[in-house]
């Protein structure tokens, strides 16, 4: 299976394209669309401000790649990459987002805690998210962020807590994922994050 | 709930991982990638690396940070020397999840604007580095050899906060490498001004002081010298965290 890394210029894959390729997989860095139909899965990467990174995508005929490919083939958005499939983000402004999911990306509530919400947090989820499987409730992943998505549709969703507020930590909607938190910096339970994802078969 | 984290800091000089004491004094304690490669197994919650010679060399170390992002898998912040937009995006590039500023701060802020605005608050620390002499704490840069004149902590920090840093780590050079226990009136003084998540460095040699720290409200502990000197574990240290109610992460 060849996994395709989106690369952004903006983001740090040399971890995530290493703990890959330790799992058997060949990766592949994709930065045109003629790339992106080259591979079995896509991974939209994490670092970055929404912005910048979104118009760097539109200017690269990469947006509407994007969207074309979630419609056929497994995609999983990591952190910013998970942000930027939704509708909108107010992350230094206004900007639109790919609108793959129904929400938008808003600032963490400040009077809760310190933002950003970074370090090592629980995990947990209503439903049976295959992103799950094998993965102890209350296991500890790694954020660093300072926006979280409100989504607005019934889909499956894992939490985490933000000073006793719920917030979104993944997605499942179909054949398209996200996480808030780094699996590739998340030791062991990352690892197992990224696997379930590799290992996902459309049904 | 949010964890405590538990940062080994390290610095480097060339392929060395180094020990300083009052930012001087540097004694060579290994070799940094093998080093880095030990607390990388030891679930240390993320890693702090200071790159002391880039400022000098006036480049950024990143083959170093290549090979090191190779086999880590817990975030890394890198720092030093980091002066332009450019070096920052070298360090991304190379496997930096944060990259640590100090004296751009200071000297050119619009360095550390341009960073956030490309890659966000989240992925910025600055290490604020405090002498404390005549009963206050006065503000150092450039490897804690320039006195910040006209600035105080308090504008510092509130600075920071206007900017849009993500965190602050505030690094004691009264004590770095002392061994002597964090300075706890700092500490409390640093909590009641940062709303930021804090990292604190300088001076811990113990388990307690862990312990004293994180129930002062620092949400990390940056610390070298007890991993280096007196061989204490990572997991020894968070086991003990642990059964003393503070909110770490167990393995």
């Amino acid at each position: 299976m060849i996994v395709g890394i989106l690369q952004t210029g903006h983001a740090n894959i040399k971890s995530l394209s290493n703990t890959i390729e330790r799992m058997g997989h060949e990766v592949s860095n994709v930065s045109t669309p003629q790339q992106m139909e080259l591979v079995d899965k896509l991974i939209l990467p994490g670092v970055g401000a929404f912005p910048a990174v979104m118009s760097e995508l539109l200017s690269a005929n990469l947006a509407s790649a994007i969207v074309s490919f979630a419609g056929s083939k497994p995609l999983l958005g990591i952190c910013l990459g998970m942000q930027l499939m939704l509708e909108s983000s107010k992350e230094h402004g206004f900007s639109q987002g790919l609108g793959l999911i129904k929400g938008s990306v808003d600032i963490l509530p400040k009077s809760l805690g310190p933002i950003p919400h970074v370090g090592w947090n629980e995990i947990f989820s209503e439903e049976k998210t295959c992103l799950m499987t094998d993965v102890r409730v209350h296991s500890n992943v790694y954020f660093v962020h300072s926006y979280h998505c409100n989504i607005v549709e019934d889909i499956e969703i894992i939490y985490t807590d933000f000073y006793g507020q719920k917030i979104v930590a993944g997605f499942q909607k179909e054949n398209i994922f996200g996480v808030q938190f780094h699996p590739e910096k998340s030791q062991k339970v990352g690892n197992l994050v990224l696997q379930n994802f590799l290992d996902y078969k459309d049904a | 709930m949010l964890k405590v984290r538990v940062i080994p800091l390290l610095l480097l000089k060339g392929a060395s991982l180094v020990k300083s004491v009052g930012f001087t004094d540097h004694r060579i304690v290994g070799d940094a990638v093998s080093a880095i490669k030990v607390f990388s197994q030891r679930f240390a919650d993320e890693m702090v690396i200071l790159d002391l010679d880039a400022a000098e060399r006036g480049t950024v170390n990143h083959n170093l940070l290549s090979r090191i992002s190779e086999f880590c898998n817990m975030p890394v912040a890198f720092g030093g020397g980091v002066n332009t937009l450019e070096k920052a995006d070298i360090l991304f590039r190379s496997g930096a999840d944060k990259i640590v500023v100090n004296s751009a701060f200071f000297t050119d802020l619009d360095v550390v604007r341009s960073v956030i605005n490309k890659y966000g608050s989240q992925s910025i620390i600055l290490s604020i580095d405090v002498r404390l002499g005549n009963g206050d704490y006065s503000v150092y840069y450039n490897n804690g050899n320039t006195k910040l004149l006209g600035k105080s902590l308090i504008e510092t920090i509130e600075l920071a906060e206007q900017v849009g840093v993500g965190e602050i780590l505030v690094n004691d050079i009264s004590r770095d490498g002392m061994m002597n226990g964090f300075d706890l009136e700092l500490l409390q003084k640093a909590r009641s001004l940062v709303a930021l998540p804090l990292i604190i460095a300088g001076g811990c040699a113990s388990k307690e002081d862990f312990k004293n720290a994180f129930n002062l409200g620092a949400d990390a502990v940056c610390a070298g010298s007890i991993y280096h000197w007196v061989g204490e574990s990572i997991i020894g240290i968070k086991n003990y965290l642990g059964e003393h109610n503070i909110n770490v992460r167990k393995i």
